[in-house]
C-alpha cells in the first residue's frame, strides 16, 4: 500500500478514528493490527520475516535486560559487561543481518564470489532461485537493532510489552522507508496516552498533502523524465543526461521526503512525534553538511551505532578518515547490493575526507581566519558547488550497475545536442508539453522556497499555520488541484513506488 | 468565537472548494462523452412507473431496437435502457434500478461479444476496470440510493474514485488546449447536442454504410478469448435477479455486419457459452446474427451505418422480426435460426467480404508496427486468392497470386487500395473482384 494511492487515502482516516475511538489499553493492539496489515499489502508471507526480527531483537532484550540485573546495574553501566551479555548480542544481530544478508545481499555475495572464481579459471557457482527482497527490512532490521545495542548499552530499560515493542518494530507510517526512530524517541510514545488535538490533524493534515505534493507534482514528474533519459542514454546523450541527473536530485530528494512527510503527518493524526529525516539538504554549503541534513535517521543510525563504536574522530586523523569512508562505502552498500551503491558511498564518503584534508590546510595556511566572514557570493557558490558534487555521485546510484553507470557516463560526453534542451524538446518530447515543465520547475521553485525557511530553522508548518485564513485557504487549494490537475496518477501515469522502498 | 471562526472559515474552505471544482468540471469535463447517458436518464426517470419491458444492452439495443414499434405491436411501454458500452456488470444495477422505479413485466439482455469477453490484446484485459468510465457516466446521473452505492462500491476500482468525484481530471491531458476549452464553453453555453433529444433510449442513425468500408480492425479472437469471469458473474446474477423477482428474461444478440462477425474468427464459440448459460437457467436466447436470410435479409451494408450497428430502416426491419421472434414460441422459432454461424457461411455463395486486420509490432524489428491482415472469407477452404496492393502513390505490387493463404502483413503506415480476385477452385474460370480501400 503506498502511501500516493486512494487506498491509503481511504485506510489512513479509517484507522486514525477507531484509533480515537477505542479505550487506550487497546490502541496500541489495533495499531500493530493495522501495521502488520499494511505490511501484508505488498506479500503477506514476508510478515514473518518482520515478525521473526521483532521476536528475536525483543528476547534479545529481555535476555540482555536481565543478564545486566545479574551482573549488577552499576557495573554493567560502567562498561563491565560480561561475555554472555556480548555473545547474547552478537547472536540476535548476527541472526537479524543473516535475514538481511540472504535477502538483500546474497545474490549480490554469489555474483562477486563468482567474479573471483572466474579470474582464477575455477568453475562458477549457480544459483537458479529469485529471492524477492522484502519491503522495507533495511529500516525495520536497523531500527530493531538499535533498540538491542541501546539497552546492551544501558541506556535504555528493555520492553516488557511485546505488543508495544512489535508495534515500535512495526509503526505503519514509517515500516517500509523510515526514519528510522530509536526507542528513545518512538518507543515511549507507545506508553503515553494521546488525545486528539485540533493543532496535530491540521498539522497532520498539512504534512500529508505536502508530502503529496512533492511525490506526485515534482518527483514523478521530474521521473518521467529521469526514467525517459536514462533507459536510453545511448539517444538521449550529453546534455540530455546532465539535465535528467539534475532532475534525479531533485525527484530522489523529493520522493524520499515525500514520503518521509507524509510519514510524519500520519503519526501526527495519532498523537506521534516521528523525527524529521531531512533539514534542507541542497542549501548544504559542502558534503558533510549534506549529510548532517539529508536522511538524518540514517546519518545517526551509522554515526552511534558504527561509526562511534570504530572509534569515530578520536584515534588520530586517518583512522577518523579510514572510518569515514568505511561507514560510507557500508551506507551505500545498504542501499543497494551492488558495486554502483558502493561507489556512490565511497565518492560521498570521499568528498568529506576531502574537505577535512582542504580544512586542514586551509587552517594551517590561516586562510580560514581570513574568510571566516560570511559572505552571499561564497555561500552561494559553495551550495551550488556541494550541489553539483552530490548531483554527480547520484548518477552512480541512478544506474544502480557500476557498468551501467560507466555508460551513461561516456554517453553524457557527447555534448551535440544542447539545441534539443533549449528549443524546449525536452518538454514536449518527454513530459508531453511546456505546461508540464513550467509547472515542474515552478514547484521545485516553492519547493526551495519552504526550504530555505527549513535552512533558517523556522517551523514551516507553524509559520503556514500562523497566516491569515484566506492565504492558508488559497495555499491549500493551490495544492490540491495542482495534485489534482498535474499530479502523476490515474489510468495515464503508472503509480511510481516510491525509491526507498526497494532498500 | 473561535470555535465559530473555524467552523465558518471550513464551511468557506468546502464552499471554494466545490466551487473550484464545478470550474475546472465545466471548463473540461467534455459532455458529449456522457451525452447519451444524460438523456436515458433523464427519460428514464421520466418514465417513472410506465416501463414494461426493459432491453438493456449496449449501442447494439439502442440503436437496433425501436421502442415506439414495438408500442403499437405489443400495446406496452418498451424503453431501451441501454448505454454505450454497457459491461454486465453496468446492466445488472440499471436492471435493479428499473425494477425500483417501475413494474417489469419483461426484461431483455442484450450480449454483444465485445464487452463480455477476455482480452488478450491488453486493452480489456478486464473489462470492469478498463471501460469503469462508461459506468461512471451512469453513476454521474443516477439518484442517489443504495442500488447506486452498490454499483459504485462493485465497478470502481479505488485508484479510479479521483477520476469519478472530481471529473476533470479525467481530461487533464487537454489543461493547456485553448481550443478545447474554447468548444467546450461554447458547447455548453449554447446548450447544443449532437445526438438530439433522445426518447425512450432510442438511437435512429439515418445514415448508410459505405460500401467501400471493407476494413475492420478486430482486437478479439473468441477461439482464444471465452467470456470473460466478470461478465457471466452478472450476467447470472441479472437472471437470478429476475427469476426471483418472478420476470421473465431472454437473452438475445443484436445482428452485426458479416465482417466483423467473421473476424472474430470463432463466433460459435461465444455463441455456445451464452447458449449453455440460457440452458442452465432454462430462459430463451436468440442470436438474430445467426437468423436465416429468408427471414431476416438485412447483412447488407444499406441497413447498417458502421460495421456493427443498424440505420434506421434496418432498425424497423429489425424490430418488426424481433417482435415476431419474442411474441412466438421457442419451438417456432427455431425455424427462422441457424444452429451455428459456420452452417450459416456454409449455406452462402462463396465471397469475401473484406479484409480485417491487427497491429502488432514486428517481431524481428520491434520499432516496426505492422498490420497482420486476413481476408474475410466465408470459406475456409477451396478458394484461391490474388492480391494486389497498391499503396498511395506508388507502384502496385502482387502479394499473391491465386493461392489459398488469407493472411498477410503490411506495414501499419501503408495505405492505398487492395485488389482481391477470388475463385473457387473447382471453378477457376468464375473470377469475382472486390477494391478495398485499406
Amino acid at each position: 500500500m503506498l502511501f500516493n494511492t486512494m487506498q491509503y487515502i481511504l485506510f489512513l482516516p479509517i484507522v486514525v478514528s477507531i484509533y480515537y475511538f477505542l479505550p487506550s489499553k487497546l490502541r496500541n493492539g489495533w495499531l500493530l493490527c493495522v501495521s502488520y496489515y499494511f505490511y501484508m499489502q505488498w506479500n503477506p508471507i514476508y510478515i514473518m520475516l518482520l515478525f521473526s526480527c521483532t521476536l528475536i531483537t525483543y528476547t534479545g532484550g529481555l535476555v540482555l535486560e536481565k543478564l545486566k540485573r545479574l551482573h549488577g546495574e552499576s557495573e554493567y553501566n560502567s562498561g563491565k559487561r560480561n561475555r554472555k551479555s556480548k555473545l547474547c548480542l552478537i547472536l540476535c544481530i548476527s541472526i537479524s543481518l543473516g535475514i538481511l544478508f540472504f535477502y538483500k545481499y546474497l545474490l549480490f555475495g554469489i555474483s562477486l564470489f563468482n567474479r573471483i572464481l572466474e579470474c582464477v579459471h575455477m568453475e562458477e557457482i549457480s544459483w537458479e532461485y529469485e529471492i524477492l527482497l522484502p519491503v522495507g527490512i533495511s529500516f525495520y532490521t536497523l531500527q530493531a537493532l538499535s533498540y538491542l545495542i541501546d539497552v546492551y548499552r544501558g541506556d535504555i530499560f528493555a520492553e516488557k510489552s511485546f505488543i508495544r515493542y512489535a508495534l515500535f518494530v512495526s509503526f505503519f507510517p514509517q515500516l517500509v522507508a523510515g526514519p528510522i526512530e530509536r526507542s528513545k524517541n518512538l518507543l515511549v510514545q507507545f506508553s503515553i496516552d494521546h488525545t486528539f488535538t485540533y493543532k496535530n490533524l491540521q498539522k497532520g493534515m498539512l504534512w500529508i498533502l505536502y508530502g503529496l505534493f512533492i511525490k506526485m507534482v515534482i518527483a514523478d514528474r521530474a521521473a518521467i523524465i529521469v526514467n525517459t533519459v536514462y533507459e536510453n542514454s545511448s539517444v538521449y546523450s550529453g546534455f540530455y543526461i546532465i539535465v535528467a541527473t539534475f532532475f534525479f536530485a531533485i525527484q530522489i530528494y523529493c520522493d524520499f521526503y515525500g514520503y518521509s512527510t507524509i510519514a510524519r503527518g500520519s503519526a501526527l493524526l495519532m498523537g506521534y512525534h516521528l523525527m524529521d529525516n531531512f533539514n534542507a539538504p541542497y542549501f548544504s554549503s559542502n558534503v558533510r553538511e549534506f549529510w548532517r541534513r539529508w536522511h538524518i535517521s540514517l546519518s545517526q543510525w551509522f554515526r552511534d551505532y558504527l561509526y562511534i563504536p570504530l572509534g569515530g574522530s578520536k584515534k588520530g586523523v586517518l583512522r577518523k578518515e579510514l572510518n569515514r569512508m568505511l561507514v560510507f562505502a557500508v551506507s551505500g552498500l545498504w542501499h543497494g547490493a551492488s558495486l554502483a551503491f558502493v561507489f556512490w558511498g565511497v565518492l560521498n564518503g570521499a568528498a568529506q575526507v576531502f574537505e577535512d584534508v582542504a580544512d586542514k590546510l586551509k587552517e594551517k595556511l590561516k586562510i580560514g581566519a581570513i574568510r571566516r566572514t560570511v559572505c552571499f557570493s561564497k555561500k552561494l557558490l559553495q551550495v551550488f558547488g556541494t550541489f553539483l558534487l552530490v548531483t554527480f555521485a547520484w548518477l552512480f546510484f541512478r544506474s544502480g550497475e557500476f557498468e551501467v553507470a560507466l555508460d551513461v557516463l561516456k554517453s553524457m560526453c557527447h555534448f551535440d545536442n544542447l539545441a534539443g534542451i533549449l528549443d524546449g524538446s525536452l518538454s514536449t518530447k518527454i513530459l508531453g508539453g511546456k505546461i508540464y515543465m513550467n509547472i515542474l520547475l515552478v514547484s521545485i521553485l516553492a519547493l526551495f522556497i519552504v526550504d530555505f525557511y527549513k535552512y533558517k530553522g523556522r517551523d514551516v508548518a507553524e509559520l503556514f499555520l500562523a497566516q491569515k485564513w484566506w492565504f492558508r485557504t488559497l495555499m491549500i487549494m493551490l495544492m490540491i488541484f495542482t495534485i489534482l490537475l498535474f499530479g502523476c496518477y490515474g489510468e495515464i501515469y503508472d503509480i511510481q513506488q516510491f525509491i526507498y522502498f526497494q532498500f | 468565537m473561535k470555535r465559530i471562526r473555524s467552523i465558518v472559515g471550513l464551511l468557506a474552505g468546502i464552499f471554494i472548494f466545490c466551487g473550484i471544482t464545478r470550474g475546472l468540471n465545466f471548463l473540461y469535463v467534455l459532455d458529449a462523452d456522457s451525452e447519451y447517458e444524460r438523456f436515458v436518464w433523464n427519460d428514464f426517470y421520466a418514465s417513472k412507473g410506465k416501463i414494461d419491458n426493459l432491453y438493456l444492452g449496449s449501442s447494439h439495443v439502442y440503436c437496433d431496437i425501436n421502442p415506439y414499434i414495438l408500442d403499437e405491436k405489443n400495446g406496452q411501454y418498451n424503453f431501451n435502457m441501454a448505454t454505450p458500452g454497457q459491461l454486465m456488470n453496468g446492466t445488472y444495477y440499471l436492471l435493479k434500478e428499473a425494477d425500483r422505479n417501475n413494474e417489469i413485466s419483461h426484461v431483455y439482455i442484450e450480449l454483444y461479444y465485445y464487452f463480455n469477453v477476455n482480452d488478450n490484446f491488453n486493452l480489456y484485459e478486464e473489462p470492469t476496470k478498463t471501460d469503469a468510465f462508461r459506468n461512471w457516466n451512469n453513476l454521474e446521473y443516477m439518484k442517489l440510493s443504495f442500488n447506486k452505492l452498490a454499483y459504485f462500491w462493485r465497478t470502481t476500482d479505488i485508484e479510479e474514485y479521483p477520476n469519478v468525484f472530481f471529473r476533470f481530471s479525467k481530461y487533464r491531458s487537454k489543461i493547456d488546449d485553448w481550443n478545447y476549452i474554447k468548444d467546450n464553453i461554447i458547447q455548453k453555453t449554447e446548450n447544443k447536442s449532437d445526438i438530439g433529444d433522445l426518447k425512450r433510449g432510442y438511437f435512429p442513425m439515418n445514415i448508410v454504410y459505405k460500401e467501400k468500408e471493407r476494413v475492420f480492425e478486430q482486437g478479439r479472437i473468441l477461439e482464444m478469448q471465452p467470456m470473460a469471469e466478470s461478465s457471466e458473474k452478472y450476467l447470472r446474477k441479472a437472471i437470478s435477479y429476475c427469476q426471483k423477482q418472478d420476470i421473465p428474461v431472454t437473452l438475445f444478440i443484436s445482428p452485426m455486419y458479416e465482417l466483423q462477425l467473421i473476424s472474430t474468427e470463432n463466433y460459435d464459440n461465444y455463441v455456445a457459452q451464452v447458449r449453455l448459460i440460457a440452458d442452465e437457467y432454462d430462459i430463451d436466447f436468440y442470436d438474430f446474427n445467426l437468423a436465416k436470410e429468408e427471414y431476416l435479409s438485412i447483412q447488407q451494408t444499406d441497413f447498417f451505418y458502421d460495421e456493427g450497428h443498424l440505420n434506421l430502416t434496418g432498425a424497423d426491419i429489425f424490430t418488426d422480426f424481433f417482435y415476431q421472434v419474442m411474441s412466438g414460441n421457442t419451438l417456432e422459432n427455431s425455424k427462422y435460426f441457424y444452429d451455428t454461424y459456420k452452417q450459416k457461411l456454409q449455406d452462402q455463395e462463396p465471397e469475401v467480404y473484406g479484409i480485417y486486420y491487427r497491429k502488432a509490432t514486428d517481431s524481428k524489428d520491434n520499432k516496426r508496427i505492422i498490420r497482420n491482415m486476413w481476408l474475410a472469407s466465408n470459406r475456409e477452404e477451396g478458394m484461391e486468392y490474388r492480391i494486389v496492393f497498391t499503396p498511395a502513390e506508388q507502384e502496385p505490387y502482387m502479394m499473391q497470386d491465386f493461392s489459398e493463404n488469407r493472411q498477410f502483413t503490411i506495414d501499419a503506415d501503408e495505405h492505398g487500395t487492395c485488389t482481391i480476385t477470388y475463385r473457387v477452385k473447382s471453378m477457376p474460370d468464375l473470377e469475382q473482384t472486390i477494391e478495398i480501400e485499406y
